[in-house]
């Protein structure tokens, strides 16, 4: 870990401590008396996107959406842009145009990003989940590939007869539950407490994605343990 | 209020509705649009003759339920009439007893949902509280009730009765016009057909078509707008108690794993939130509780949370004689409140830990792009996975 991500994690950490007010002046006090960012591409864009975060908590939302565009155009001025980066920006805009109301911009832009990019497995489902947000009506088979792909990632058991905005919405519903259940393992201090937890984790839980990490994961510590 | 509409397709005439404010469900579809079902006071109603038959004519108006759904929307409200016709004498209900998120499991009937101008979009035929066919109305004309079955639809054609008043106030003739239904079995309904009819007349008649509905929604090709299918669960509290007890707690785990911590407070029938309850902990009051209306289990906090929700005003909380006025007093509906802060609440302190470990274990991935993921989401990236293993 270099000089600057150690600082930048402490300044990461002790926001999160403070109003978000406080939080988002530190963020811009660490912009004025740290030049070294400058030419560090990944600080400065993390720092952006901070600050884009805490002006959302805080309902400065029109704020909060010309940083993370700013950010977008960043990233697609780059030789290699990485589509990913790109998704989760466009998810952030998602978040806000939410919070705004503004379920038709919200719904309009979904199809576009779903349309022109191919992201990942997550951010695809990230975004379905707002299409269908934003209405309910929404015809989802021209994205039936992408909710296939999600699917077959996921590798979750579901019942074939559900439509594709019930299946979206239990596949969302499903990441986001055993992706927090074993991210709450891990964190797990105790060594012996932790294998015994993420072989209970292993045997209950649905989501194959997460069965798998958690595999992964128990097997990692099994070899060091050695 | 009375509501005007026009002649809908069916050419059923009704000109005015009259809502009975007494008699209210309130719930939210589980897309999060708030739903108002009220009772409709007036008796024009349309009338399949088998229910006529099934029901016998005496009292009959009486007998079935007319609500109008009003569905929230950014500007306005989306409004359909819903029509509830019980299979027989035994499956009469109240106003109270029926709704179209909460079929009892022991009624059977035809719930008919129409447009706002008494055009029809959807029939749905209910065993048991469960949905077992579907289907729409289309018109005939010169025909004969009659069945027609084969192994994927039944086709009914029978006669629906209305009453039509040419002058408002004035007296009514009943009026009716032949349609034909045809029914086709929902992908989880049961095999049961239609309700056998009381006796002579159709026999046993019930409707169908190829229905509008798209993915599970029903919708209407008027308006684009979509709703659930009758019986959805409804998404109502995100789990609080029905009931409380002054002084119960109830916790709400967020997707994200972040967990807010609320309190009950009886005398004003809401839920505090915990800097709230954390100043009456303290020995504040709230000045002038006694004029506040029953909150009806909304929440109650301190923190205007999000001003997309617009929270309202009022009162404030004091410390004991000494008035020193702490904060003003915000209420928000349950459901609101959830589904604009679930993303809102994310947990920044999950998001750190797996950051720093990403940067420990696995220092040549884009930390920073998981760390904005989990930011955004409230969850780490599916791309970013194995960050506690070296």
């Amino acid at each position: 870990m270099n000089k600057l991500q150690k600082e930048l994690i402490n300044l990461f950490r002790n926001i999160i401590s403070l109003s978000d007010q406080d939080a988002l002046e530190k963020i811009n006090e660490f912009k004025k008396l740290n030049s070294s960012w400058n030419d560090d591409s990944e600080t400065e864009e993390l720092l952006l996107h901070k600050e884009g975060l805490y002006l959302y908590r805080l309902n400065r939302l029109e704020e909060s959406i010309k940083i993370y565009k700013g950010l977008i155009q960043k990233e697609n001025n780059k030789k290699n842009t990485n589509f990913d980066i790109l998704g989760t920006h466009y998810i952030s805009i998602l978040k806000s145009l939410f919070a705004m109301g503004k379920l038709n911009l919200v719904n309009k832009l979904s199809n576009n990003i779903l349309k022109n990019y191919n992201f990942s497995w997550g951010t695809n489902l990230s975004i379905l989940t707002y299409l269908i947000k934003s209405n309910s009506g929404t015809n989802l088979h021209k994205y039936i590939n992408k909710i296939n792909e999600i699917e077959r990632n996921m590798g979750t058991p579901i019942n074939l007869h559900e439509n594709s905005n019930n299946k979206v919405l239990f596949l969302e519903k499903e990441f986001r539950r055993a992706n927090q259940e074993f991210s709450n393992i891990i964190f797990e201090k105790n060594q012996n407490l932790l294998k015994k937890k993420l072989e209970n984790y292993i045997k209950h839980e649905k989501v194959g994605f997460f069965r798998n990490q958690a595999q992964n994961y128990l097997n990692s510590l099994n070899r060091n343990s050695i | 209020m009375r509501l005007s509409h026009s002649v809908g397709e069916l050419g059923i005439p009704f000109v005015e509705r009259y809502i009975d404010w007494a008699k209210h469900h309130t719930w939210f579809f589980p897309d999060g649009r708030k739903v108002h079902e009220l009772s409709l006071k007036n008796n024009e109603l349309v009338l399949p003759r088998w229910v006529k038959h099934n029901l016998g004519e005496k009292d009959i108006k009486e007998k079935i339920l007319q609500n109008a759904l009003f569905i929230e929307k950014e500007e306005g409200y989306d409004i359909y009439l819903v029509r509830y016709y019980p299979k027989n004498n035994e499956n009469l209900k109240k106003f109270n007893e029926i709704s179209y998120s909460e079929i009892p499991s022991d009624w059977s009937g035809t719930i008919d949902i129409y447009g706002f101008s008494d055009y029809h979009i959807q029939s749905f035929l209910v065993e048991e509280g469960k949905l077992t066919k579907k289907g729409v109305y289309n018109r005939k004309e010169n025909n004969k009730e009659n069945i027609n079955t084969n192994s994927q639809t039944t086709c009914t054609t029978y006669w629906l009765d209305f009453d039509y008043y040419p002058i408002e106030g004035g007296v009514g003739s009943s009026q009716s016009i032949m349609v034909e239904i045809c029914y086709s079995n929902l992908p989880d309904g049961g095999s049961s057909g239609p309700p056998e009819s009381g006796g002579g007349g159709t026999g046993g008649n019930y409707p169908g078509g190829p229905g509008n509905d798209k993915d599970g929604m029903i919708c209407d090709a008027n308006t684009g707008q979509c709703i659930p299918l009758p019986g959805t669960e409804p998404y109502t509290s995100f789990g609080f108690p029905a009931n409380p007890s002054d002084g119960d707690t109830f916790t709400v785990t967020y997707p994200d794993g972040n967990q807010i911590t609320f309190t009950y407070n009886q005398s004003l029938d809401g839920w505090l939130m915990p800097e709230f309850q954390g100043l009456i902990d303290l020995g504040y009051t709230i000045d002038n509780a006694h004029t506040f209306p029953s909150f009806n289990g909304q929440l109650l906090t301190l923190i205007a949370w999000n001003a997309a929700l617009e929270p309202t005003f009022i009162g404030e909380i004091i410390f004991g004689s000494a008035v020193i006025i702490m904060s003003t007093i915000y209420v928000y509906d349950l459901a609101k409140f959830y589904f604009a802060t679930q993303d809102k609440l994310s947990n920044l302190e999950h998001c750190m830990k797996l950051y720093e470990n990403c940067i420990e274990n696995k220092p040549h991935l884009p930390c920073g792009k998981c760390l904005g993921y989990c930011d955004a989401n409230g969850y780490w990236d599916s791309d970013c996975p194995d960050v506690m293993v070296k």
